[in-house]
């Protein structure tokens, strides 16, 4: 590794760059899920975070069943068709924690704000809610209504967000932390790109030459990124497009039978999370309680795109030779 | 089609599908959640509306899934699509510009003029019951053409005044939709319920009794709803199934996930406490 290397594990990234306190975007909808991540912030025990993600799923109910967070900025969160989401749902009804609620669309235009470094986006969106008439922690500066200057148009300005670190988890990166992601990523760029900190866990690290032969996958330049963790496995029980399913069993076991009991909580907690060192140690665990077919079972067989032509160009372009 | 041959023995799901799926017209684009609006739009599309479009918010645009997905962040959703974008891409461009003819929405609560609550039960700030909240629902809602409300019927679920609006329907009824400023000519079309469904006045916007489903009585729909509900002068039976969408949806869910919901939990629980994994 050179000296420019970002490369580091997940819990020297955690403990350098999460501190108490913090606003994290955690990418937590089952797409680019930082699981692992997410599972390295609860053994280090941290606290009072407040947590922005579109459509969260399992991740973010473990963090507020944990105890790590203090408030929540969303739109949804539970575990899509397989319910579940208790853990969160339970802190709210018990005033554990705080929400604000936007929708999926306003959610994301707060962040890709942040990302575009503006300091709100203009939506036609959240017209007719409750969700533009109340507001809780942030206040007057969730959102504002305004007639368009323009065209007289009801828009509602969605005040943007950087978040002080922002964790995703792709396919691949090289050693600079070039993050390279395909397949439908919900709102996984914005909310990376509006961290203030980039921490990226990936599947694999690549050479930079990987990299630049396929530059309009790049979600991210290397110099945003300030820590690459290499971690197979980082989004599980979510699928990482291209080289694992979503476990769709896992998750179901999680949304019905652990998140909505406190014991059976406790209990998935300090197997799955106190339990293990590392990201490692629970996919040893899976396969050791499981069995490798199991885990095998959720990698997809290939189906390649085809190559595109880039062209190479001359340097002689006036052709004085003709 | 020609001479339906209506099936026999449907359950109450499969009926509702069935409902979901008639409500989408050949080539349209429509936007869905998860559930049994997905399974019907995947019926619509084996059917009568081979060539709807089908996008979910996650950044697909126009997916040939070649299983149903159980999310609509499922990876099968990005092989075969026209576009495998992101959420800003679906939701500014497609939707928000007026290009998505349908939208499927849920909720926990709905009123009288199909406004929406999917966030709570009782104040926001001490709800008694807390549930997911908007996700995609608001923005579909907000743009679709014509947005399609799912319901589990219940009293407490058809109520006067929603605690919460998270998705706005016709907001106080007649034009106060628009005056708020959502596009002109969109809102709800219908609300297919475990009960029936409704739909809404041209001019009050209020909502209707438009068909029942088998074996339901009307008291007990009208028992069902906080309002007085009006009815369709030609208040009648739900269509049902025909034979060749029964066989297909049966077809799409097979291990019975979104069909038969308490017989696979059930499945599930028995093997994982045979094997000591609770």
């Amino acid at each position: 590794m050179d000296e420019n290397s970002k490369v580091m594990t997940m819990k020297e990234a955690v403990s350098k760059f999460v501190k108490n306190g913090m606003t994290l975007f955690i990418s937590a909808v089952w797409a680019n899920q930082a699981a692992a991540a997410a599972h390295e912030i609860i053994r280090q025990g941290k606290k009072d975070l407040t947590l922005i993600e579109s459509s969260p799923g399992e991740t973010f109910d473990q963090m507020i069943g944990a105890g790590c967070v203090k408030r929540l900025i969303l739109s949804w969160s539970a575990n899509e068709a397989f319910g579940g989401g208790y853990r969160f749902r339970r802190a709210v009804e018990k005033g554990l924690i705080e929400v604000e609620d936007y929708s999926n669309f306003g959610l994301t235009s707060k962040l890709m704000a942040g990302a575009m470094g503006i300091p709100f986006m203009p939506i036609m969106s959240q017209k007719g809610s409750s969700i533009n008439e109340i507001k809780t922690f942030l206040g007057e500066n969730k959102l504002r209504r305004i007639e368009c200057p323009f065209t007289g148009q009801k828009v509602t300005l969605i005040s943007g967000i950087n978040p002080d670190v922002s964790i995703v988890h792709c396919q691949r990166a090289d050693a600079e932390g070039n993050l390279q992601t395909w397949g439908s990523i919900f709102s996984a760029k914005w909310g990376t790109l509006a961290g203030k900190t980039i921490i990226a866990s990936v599947e694999e690290i690549v050479d930079t030459d990987t990299i630049r032969r396929n530059p309009e996958l790049t979600l991210v330049p290397g110099f945003r990124v300030a820590a690459v963790v290499h971690e197979p496995w980082g989004a599980h029980p979510g699928h990482l497009f291209g080289y694992h399913d979503d476990d769709r069993w896992f998750r179901y076991m999680y949304a019905n039978f652990f998140c909505d009991d406190e014991k059976k909580f406790k209990q998935f907690l300090d197997e799955w999370v106190y339990g293990v060192e590392d990201r490692a140690g629970y996919i040893t665990h899976y396969i050791q309680k499981y069995g490798y077919k199991r885990l095998m079972r959720l990698k997809p067989k290939p189906f390649y795109s085809d190559p595109i032509n880039y062209g190479t160009y001359p340097f002689d372009t006036m052709h004085m030779d003709i | 089609m020609t001479d339906k041959k209506y099936a026999k023995d449907y359950t109450l799901p499969e009926l509702m599908i069935t409902a979901c799926a008639r409500e989408i017209k050949d080539g349209e684009r429509v936007l869905i959640g998860v559930g049994l609006p997905l399974l019907g739009a995947m019926l619509a599309k084996r059917t009568h509306a081979p060539n709807c479009k089908m996008a979910y918010e996650t950044g697909s645009f126009d997916s040939a899934p070649s299983r149903t997905p159980f999310s609509v962040v499922d990876p099968d959703l990005v092989p075969r699509a026209i576009h495998a974008g992101q959420l800003t891409d679906i939701m500014s461009l497609y939707l928000q510009r007026g290009f998505i003819d349908v939208g499927f929405v849920g909720g926990a609560q709905v009123d009288k003029y199909g406004n929406l609550n999917s966030t709570c039960f009782g104040d926001y700030y001490k709800p008694s019951v807390r549930f997911p909240g908007s996700g995609g629902a608001h923005d579909f809602g907000a743009f679709a053409r014509r947005s399609l409300i799912v319901m589990l019927h219940e009293k407490r679920r058809f109520v006067e005044k929603c605690d919460y609006i998270t998705t706005p329907g016709y907001l106080k009824g007649g034009n106060s939709r628009y005056e708020e400023g959502l596009p002109e000519g969109t809102g709800p079309q219908a609300v297919v319920s475990s009960k029936g469904v409704f739909r809404f006045s041209p001019d009050t916007k209020e909502m209707y009794l438009d068909t029942y489903h088998s074996g339901v009585t009307l008291e007990s729909i009208k028992e069902n709803v906080s309002w007085d509900l009006k009815m369709s002068r030609n208040v009648r039976e739900t269509e049902p199934p025909t034979e060749e969408q029964l066989k297909i949806i049966r077809e799409l869910d097979p291990e019975g996930f979104f069909l038969r919901r308490g017989e696979f939990s059930k499945k599930i629980k028995a093997q994982a406490e045979s094997m000591g994994w609770l």
